[in-house]
This record gives C-alpha cells, sequence and structure tokens, in this order.
C-alpha cells in the first residue's frame, strides 16, 4: 500500500512503459465500444419506438433515397427540387445522423437482410452511444486512472435512461458523444499538434449531429482566451497578434450587427449570394483569423495552441454544417436561420413535476438537478456529487488542473443551460445528456479516492484490504444496483427513476412525469396480438402513423387491425398514463361505458399503458 | 494549472467519498432487492375483489391509496366505484355513507400518515384492516356522507335545456333520447370528462357565446338541504390564456342566484352552493361566455339533504 492512490496516479511514465501503457489503454477503450456497440445491438429488440424515431426513420428512409438517385443520376439528385422532396421533411434537425441510419437501413436491411428495420436504422446509434465508453475512459483515465476510467465509462450506460437512449435513432446521446469528442480534442489541442485541425472537424460534426453543440464554442471559448492570454504574456508580438485575432471576430460581429441595424434583419438574411458584403465579412474574417493564427504559432506556440482550436471551430464548422446537409446547398441562408429560429421559439410540452402540471416557463430552476438526482441511480448520482465536490473545493483552493476544469465546466454547462426558465423544459433528462460523461469521468475520480481512503483505512485491520480490491469491491458495490435498475427497466427507459426517488412508484407517489414518447407500448402489444378479434378498431393514444407503421413492419403488431384515431371509433383502446391527458382516458370511459380496464402494463404497480376493451 | 492531474488525496476526505459511496451503494443495492417484493400477486387482487364483491353494499366506494395504484380497477367488481386521482386522498367523497380503502402500505413513499391527516378525520373504522399480500383493505364509514336527493345528470331526460338571450327570449334544446340538441349545434350530455386532474360525471356544458345563456331547468325537485354546483374548463382548456375568455356560472334556486365566476387560465374545479330548496323547487343553472372558443365546461348539480 503506497502513500498515494495508485489509480488516481495520472502521470505519464516515460519511455517504453509509457507506450505500453498507451497501447493498452487503446485496447481498453476498442474493448469498451466494442462491448457496448454489443450490448446495445443484442438488447435493442424490446426498445420500442418513440414518437421522434418513427419520424426519423421515415426521414432517414429518405435521404437514402436521395443518396441512392446521386449515384444513379447525379445531375437529377443535385437540383433543389430533388433534394428538398429528400430532405424537407423534419428539416428541424440537421442531417448527420439521419443520412448515416438511412445508409445502414439500405445496407444492412435492403441489401444484405441482416437485421430486421429498425434495428438497421439504429446500428449508427448504437456506434455513437459505444464511442462514448472510450471517450469517457479516455478523459477519466488521465485525470483518475485506468480502474476510475473503466468504471466511468461502463457507469454511463448503467442509467437506465442513458441506455434506454443510447438505442434509439435519435440525436441526445449521439450529440453527448460529440460533445465529449470536441472536449477531448481541444484538451488534447492544448499540448499536442494537429489537435486543433480535430478540433474543428469534429464540432462541424457535433453540429451537424443536433443543435446542443452550438453552445460548444461558448463553454470553450474562455479557456482558449485565458490560456492564449497567459501565453503570450511578456510577448508583445503575440500578445498584438492574440488580440487581433479577438479583434477581427469582434469586429465581424459589430459589422454585421450594424448591417442588421441599417437594413433590417429580413433584409440582411435575403441579401447572401455568392457575392454580397456579408459573405466578404464572414470569409474575410475567417481568412484573416486563420491567417493570423498561423502567424501566431510562429511566435507563440502555447498562444497558439490555446487559440487554433476555437478559430478552426469557427472556420471548419459552418464549412461542415453546410456540406453535410443537402437541404442547405441552394439555399444556405433562409433554411438555416428557419432551422434556428425553430429551436429558438420551440413549444412547450406539459409536463408533471413534483405534484404540478408545468404547462410553461418560467419553470423551476432546481427542475434539471433534481430531476437528475431522482433518475440517475443513487449508487452513481452519490459519487457524481462527491467527485464534483471535490473538483470545485480544488478549485478552491487553486490546485485544479486544466483537465479537472474543462470535466467540471462540461459537466455544468448542459445542466445550467437547460435549467434556465424559460427553456423547455419536457423530455425528461435527455436535454443534457452532454452533461452526463463529465459527471460520469467526476463519479470515476471519486471511486478512485473513496477506495484509496477505504484501502488506508482498512490496511491496519486486514491484509487482504489492497486499494485494487477495495476499488473492485466498491465499483461492483456501486454498479450493481445501477445493473440491476438497468436490466428491470431500459426497454421502458423514460419511466425510470433513482432509489432516491423511492423508484418508479416512490416517483409516482412524488408527482413526477410518469413516462412520456410512447414506447412504452412495447409492454402491451403481445397482449394485443394475442387477444384482439380479427380486424378489430384499435385506437392506440399517443402513437401516430408513423410508429404504427413501424410496429408493424418489425412485426410488433398485427397488420389485421384497423388503426383509429379516437376511442369513441374503437374496440379497443390501449391509452398511456400521462398527467395531462386524463381526459383522453375518461373518453374511453364514456365512449365504452365502462371504467374498468381488461388489462395494462404496470411497472412496479404504476399504471403506464391500460387496456379499454369496448362492451358488447 | 497543470494540464493533466497528479492527485494526492488529502486529509481524510478520500476515507469519506469512500465510505459514503460504499453505504449509498448497500442502501441503493437492498432497495433494488427489496422493490419487487412490493408487487402485488394477481390472487392478491382477486381475494379482494371477492370480499368486496361479498361485502360491498349499494353506495360504498373504493378509494385507492396511494391514489394512483389504477391497477386495483381491473379487479373490483363492476358497478363498484373506485376513486383514485390527483386530489383523492381529501376527497370527501360526499355521496357514499361507506368507503373501502384499499392501501398498498409497503410501497416507496407511501406517506401514510399524509394519506391519514387527510382522509381520517370524520371517517371512522369498521373492524379490522385485511391484508392479502401487499394490499391492505380496510372499511371506513364516511363521516362527511351527504344523502342525495337529487342530481342533474341523473334527471337528463327531464331536464329542460335551452338557450336563453339577454331579453329572456328562449329557444329550445330539445332531448333527441340520448342528450339535448341547441341550435346551435352544440349538446348537453351525460359524459365523463376530466376536470382538474378528477375523473367527474356531468354534463358537457358549453356556452353559446355573447350575451346569450345556455340554461339547465331542473324539473321540481326533492326537498334538499344544500344545493351544490361543481363546474370546471374539461381537460387542459382551464389552462389556456390567450384567445379566451372566463364564463359566468349562476346556480338559481326559485329565483335566487349564486354567481360564480370561472376565469380562464386558472386549472381548477369551481364550486359554488345554495343553502338550500324547498321541494318543488324551481333549480336552473347557467353558463354564458363572451367568446365560446375552448369554453366546454363540465357541469354537475346535486341537491344534499343532511346526514342522518
Amino acid at each position: 500500500m503506497g502513500t498515494q492512490p495508485a489509480a488516481t496516479s495520472g502521470a505519464k511514465e516515460p519511455g517504453s512503459g509509457a507506450t505500453s501503457d498507451a497501447r493498452l489503454d487503446r485496447r481498453i477503450g476498442w474493448a469498451l465500444f466494442a462491448a457496448g456497440f454489443i450490448a446495445l445491438l443484442l438488447t435493442e429488440q424490446p426498445v420500442g419506438f418513440v414518437r421522434d424515431e418513427s419520424v426519423y426513420f421515415h426521414a432517414a428512409e429518405s435521404h437514402a433515397r436521395w443518396f441512392q438517385l446521386l449515384l444513379s443520376s447525379p445531375s437529377q439528385a443535385f437540383t433543389d427540387a430533388a433534394i428538398v422532396r429528400a430532405f424537407d421533411f423534419n428539416h428541424e434537425h440537421p442531417a448527420l445522423m439521419k443520412n448515416l441510419f438511412g445508409l445502414s437501413y439500405v445496407l444492412l436491411h435492403e441489401k444484405l437482410g441482416l437485421l430486421r428495420p429498425a434495428a438497421a436504422f439504429r446500428v449508427p446509434a448504437f456506434a455513437f452511444a459505444a464511442l462514448l465508453l472510450p471517450l469517457i475512459y479516455a478523459l477519466t483515465r488521465r485525470l483518475f486512472g485506468r480502474a476510475a476510467a473503466i468504471f466511468a465509462a461502463v457507469s454511463f450506460f448503467l442509467v437506465p435512461r442513458q441506455f434506454f437512449n443510447a438505442h434509439l435513432s435519435c440525436f441526445d446521446v449521439p450529440v453527448a458523444t460529440m460533445w465529449t469528442l470536441v472536449v477531448y480534442a481541444f484538451f488534447r489541442a492544448q499540448t499536442e499538434k494537429r489537435w486543433w485541425l480535430y478540433t474543428g472537424l469534429a464540432f462541424g460534426l457535433a453540429i451537424a449531429t443536433k443543435h446542443n453543440a452550438f453552445f460548444l464554442p461558448v463553454v470553450l471559448a474562455p479557456f482558449s482566451l485565458v490560456r492564449g492570454w497567459r501565453a503570450s504574456k511578456g510577448q508583445p508580438k503575440a500578445r498584438e497578434l492574440f488580440l487581433w485575432i479577438n479583434g477581427v471576430y469582434l469586429f465581424a460581429g459589430v459589422l454585421f450587427l450594424a448591417m442588421a441595424a441599417a437594413l433590417g434583419v429580413q433584409r440582411v438574411q435575403a441579401g447572401y449570394g455568392v457575392l454580397n458584403p456579408q459573405v466578404a465579412i464572414i470569409l474575410g474574417a475567417g481568412v484573416a483569423a486563420g491567417a493570423l493564427t498561423w502567424q501566431l504559432g510562429k511566435e507563440n506556440e502555447g498562444a497558439f495552441r490555446a487559440m487554433a482550436p476555437l478559430v478552426a471551430m469557427a472556420a471548419l464548422g459552418p464549412v461542415i454544417f453546410y456540406l453535410h446537409w443537402p437541404y442547405l446547398w441552394h439555399e444556405p441562408v433562409n433554411r438555416t436561420a428557419w432551422y434556428l429560429a425553430f429551436h429558438l421559439t420551440h413549444n412547450h410540452y406539459a409536463w408533471f413535476y413534483l405534484g404540478e402540471l408545468l404547462r410553461g416557463p418560467p419553470f423551476p430552476l432546481s427542475y434539471v438537478v433534481v430531476k437528475t438526482a431522482l433518475t440517475v441511480p443513487t449508487s452513481l448520482f452519490v459519487p457524481m456529487a462527491l467527485g464534483f465536490g471535490w473538483v470545485c473545493w480544488r478549485t478552491w483552493k487553486r490546485k485544479v488542473t486544466l483537465l479537472e476544469v474543462l470535466v467540471l465546466v462540461n459537466a455544468v454547462a448542459s445542466i445550467a443551460i437547460i435549467s434556465q426558465p424559460q427553456v423547455p423544459h419536457f423530455g425528461g433528462v435527455k436535454h443534457w445528456f452532454p452533461s452526463m460523461p463529465f459527471l460520469a469521468v467526476l463519479a470515476g475520480g471519486a471511486l478512485a479516492r473513496g477506495a484509496w481512503g477505504l484501502a488506508q483505512w482498512l490496511a491496519p485491520r486486514w491484509k487482504g484490504a489492497t486499494e485494487r480490491r477495495v476499488f473492485v469491491a466498491l465499483a461492483v458495490a456501486c454498479a450493481l444496483p445501477a445493473l440491476i435498475a438497468t436490466a428491470r427497466i431500459y426497454e421502458f427507459g423514460t419511466s425510470a427513476y433513482s432509489e432516491l426517488a423511492g423508484g418508479l412508484p416512490g416517483a409516482a407517489s412524488l408527482g413526477m412525469q410518469r413516462q412520456f414518447w410512447a414506447n412504452n407500448l412495447t409492454g402491451v402489444l403481445p397482449w394485443i396480438n394475442a387477444n384482439a378479434r380479427p380486424g378489430e378498431r384499435l385506437y392506440l393514444h399517443e402513437n401516430h402513423g408513423g410508429q404504427v407503421r413501424d410496429y408493424q413492419r418489425n412485426g410488433m403488431l398485427r397488420s389485421d387491425l384497423v388503426i383509429v384515431g379516437s376511442p369513441a371509433e374503437a374496440d379497443l383502446v390501449a391509452y398511456q398514463y400521462h398527467q395531462e391527458f386524463r381526459e383522453h382516458e375518461f373518453m374511453t370511459w364514456q365512449a365504452f361505458g365502462t371504467t374498468r380496464p381488461v388489462y395494462g402494463l404496470y411497472l412496479d404497480e404504476t399504471p403506464q399503458v391500460v387496456i379499454y376493451r369496448r362492451q358488447r | 494549472m497543470s494540464e493533466e492531474t497528479a492527485d494526492t488525496p488529502e486529509g481524510r476526505w478520500p476515507l469519506v467519498e469512500g465510505a459514503v459511496a460504499l453505504a449509498v451503494a448497500l442502501w441503493a443495492l437492498g432497495f433494488q432487492v427489496w422493490l419487487p417484493s412490493t408487487h402485488v400477486a394477481e390472487s392478491d387482487y382477486q381475494a379482494v375483489a371477492q370480499v368486496l364483491a361479498k361485502e360491498a353494499l349499494p353506495g360504498d366506494v373504493v378509494l385507492l391509496h396511494p391514489w394512483w395504484t389504477e391497477r386495483a380497477r381491473i379487479y373490483v367488481p363492476e358497478g363498484l366505484p373506485v376513486v383514485g386521482h390527483l386530489f383523492s386522498d381529501s376527497d370527501d367523497l360526499v355521496q357514499h355513507p361507506r368507503i373501502w380503502v384499499l392501501d398498498q402500505p409497503r410501497l416507496p413513499r407511501n406517506d401514510e400518515g399524509g394519506f391519514e391527516q387527510k382522509f381520517l378525520p370524520s371517517r371512522t373504522k369498521t373492524g379490522d384492516a385485511r391484508d392479502f399480500g401487499n394490499l391492505r383493505l380496510t372499511l371506513f364509514t364516511n363521516g362527511r356522507y351527504r344523502p342525495l336527493a337529487f342530481s342533474a345528470r341523473a334527471l337528463l331526460p327531464q331536464l329542460s335545456v335551452y338557450l336563453e338571450g339577454p331579453d329572456g327570449s328562449r329557444q329550445s334544446c330539445p332531448w333527441t333520447g340520448a342528450l339535448h340538441r341547441c341550435p346551435n349545434g352544440k349538446v348537453v350530455a351525460a359524459e365523463w370528462h376530466e376536470v382538474h386532474f378528477q375523473p367527474r360525471p356531468c354534463l358537457r356544458f358549453d356556452p353559446p357565446g355573447g350575451a346569450t345563456k345556455l340554461v339547465v331547468e331542473l324539473p321540481p325537485v326533492p326537498a334538499a338541504d344544500e344545493v351544490v354546483l361543481h363546474t370546471g374548463y374539461t381537460w387542459e382548456r382551464a389552462a389556456y390564456k390567450d384567445g379566451v375568455t372566463g364564463s359566468e356560472v349562476g346556480l338559481e334556486v326559485n329565483g335566487r342566484v349564486a354567481p360564480l365566476s370561472v376565469p380562464a387560465g386558472v386549472e381548477a374545479l369551481w364550486t359554488v352552493q345554495q343553502p338550500g330548496a324547498p321541494e318543488g323547487a324551481k333549480v336552473r343553472a347557467w353558463v354564458q361566455a363572451q367568446n365560446p372558443h375552448a369554453r366546454e365546461l363540465c357541469l354537475e348539480v346535486y341537491g344534499y339533504r343532511r346526514a342522518p
């Protein structure tokens, strides 16, 4: 037993040891990726299709048809009419993930017949989710050692809502992956060559994944500015270049504001073309900042490494965003403006929280933190909180490292953004998923220190209590309850609640949203398939036509059943319990002349999907 | 600030971290292992159903605790009402002389104390609680019970329903055999609706718009010591704030009016009372809203006698 924790030692060793260490880390990273991917593939089938996912399936298939057109008739494919036909549907989200979902579907289902349609669509989502594990490993490894890193990585999948979301052809887990990748690249760019370029590329892909990533520059810029300022201290030429780079962006921003004030936003927006002042400002700023950064690299490597990732993000991000999404090719500005406006003015959906139905802002400031505490398994949440406290304390004591601060800030960033009371609060926890990998890193650190502390205390009392054994015991103890919870409920992931909440029954008594996104229907589909009369009229509350299509084409719902739009038209109703939709259940009572269901999905006794049959 | 860390934990913090993490993990593990033991076996529900089928009397009601344990609805004998909604712990259940409380005391966050605080006043336990696995069935006499003298919903076919203009002119909404259909196309019918998350068996009662009122007039009623009107906008309509107006509701007994304003944007069940109605009294209820958009009301009128 040493005097400092082996698990927390992050210092790199010199010589061949470092090389073999790196090799081992790479192997562990690949193993985590493979294990994560296989785990998702093997557990995919029971996961129902959430409302959004069926929309993305449809959009993905449409994108894939365009790629097929691109191969067969490129000149036609490049026309705006062909692009709009393929990409107009669901253009409120960028195309990267949907392109991948669609291509995967064509290859793995249509061409090779290896997977059912849903699984084929979902494979890219599995890959993105699995990639998160080595990324968490890599970050934690640098801070807290190998064992902590493995725990941190695995723990991300032991949060039932995260494991559930990792299955979906949606964007919430992929953007968490891309966010983490950008931060990882940004960190490495501070000390290693070329990583400034990777940061820019990763950022471009991140904003092509989901709009959360637009906040990344806001989160990372302060690091660049502080480090650039410090690195250029005492070097007038480097300081001058540093200030000029900032001045270029500031000046470009002022010019845009002045144009908007003078001409009006509409005119500036409508006036984009190949050669006009707006484009000139953007290109000019990019070229000037790039050239200045290049000059800075010759003067001061530290300042260059601080600024180059940010400049690369500013330059490459918009280019990749534009190039990846054919929908923007003919109408870049108006369509981007529409896309951004859509998310800036998003609807508020009703959301049940602590016995109150929240219908609109202002939302409680504590909502995100409380919801996280009530949904992340407590045996993982507490280490996250301890790890967070530890880094805060080190920050206070000015002992903190760059990576620790990066992890801390990114653990807080998405949570802080969504906590803003005017931001839409529906969607459970998925909107602040980009915080969760960083909280997992902090949890890994807490476990490593905790194991060391316990081993120190136990060693005089029990010789077998080595740090490694104590760590394994502690990690298993923390992981096991989360694993049990995940195994029990992951397929109904939007219903998962932590021990702190009292599980799902405790959450129901607390007055929390019991489910959303309508995928819990899978819990009653076997009963419907077995008990519905041939050709019976079925009302699937909260499920739209796309979901019905997907259940039927994946063999999960009988195709002879007639899907109708209301209880009044139905013989059989599957009502999804939502506090905001009670009227739909009572409409069923009214239509069927009974208040007595015939079957239901009751998770830990909580009603989720309730089936009524018309009395004959 | 160094690039990476080579941490040396300080003081007792690592031990505290380890001990807290371990203690929480063991507690969480215990919880996860224990939670399935709180589930209710189907046979236990069936045993409860047999007791209710044998012992329940007309007018009885089953109250669920926790309020959301509605799986019981599958098993409770048809005809015996089951009450379980967000506010049902404090529901007076005024029309039911006896209450069967079906409890699941082992569920996490069951909050027996909170339930008893709301439920027990004026209720008396009758006999012992009976356990069926994780279910507990207890019969109470309801001290808040008031015998029902009349109900507008029960009198639906005999109701006189009409639109009344500001000048007193009337347009009848004739009975079709199932509902009253008004000249403006709207209907007055006996329906289930949600008002502030509660299932209410009521009259659908939509104001026609402008100064015109929708009026329901009961046939001569039996004597009642209190006449009560409950109303509210159905479903989420109560939450609407834009493009809607409030509604004015009135409860008249022999020309004496008890007015009620039902504002827009407030989710609630609204109540207004009259002190009593003599035998054969003329009881009317009406609604008026300047803008009829999304003003769908659920209306109940009851006459109660004093408890025996």
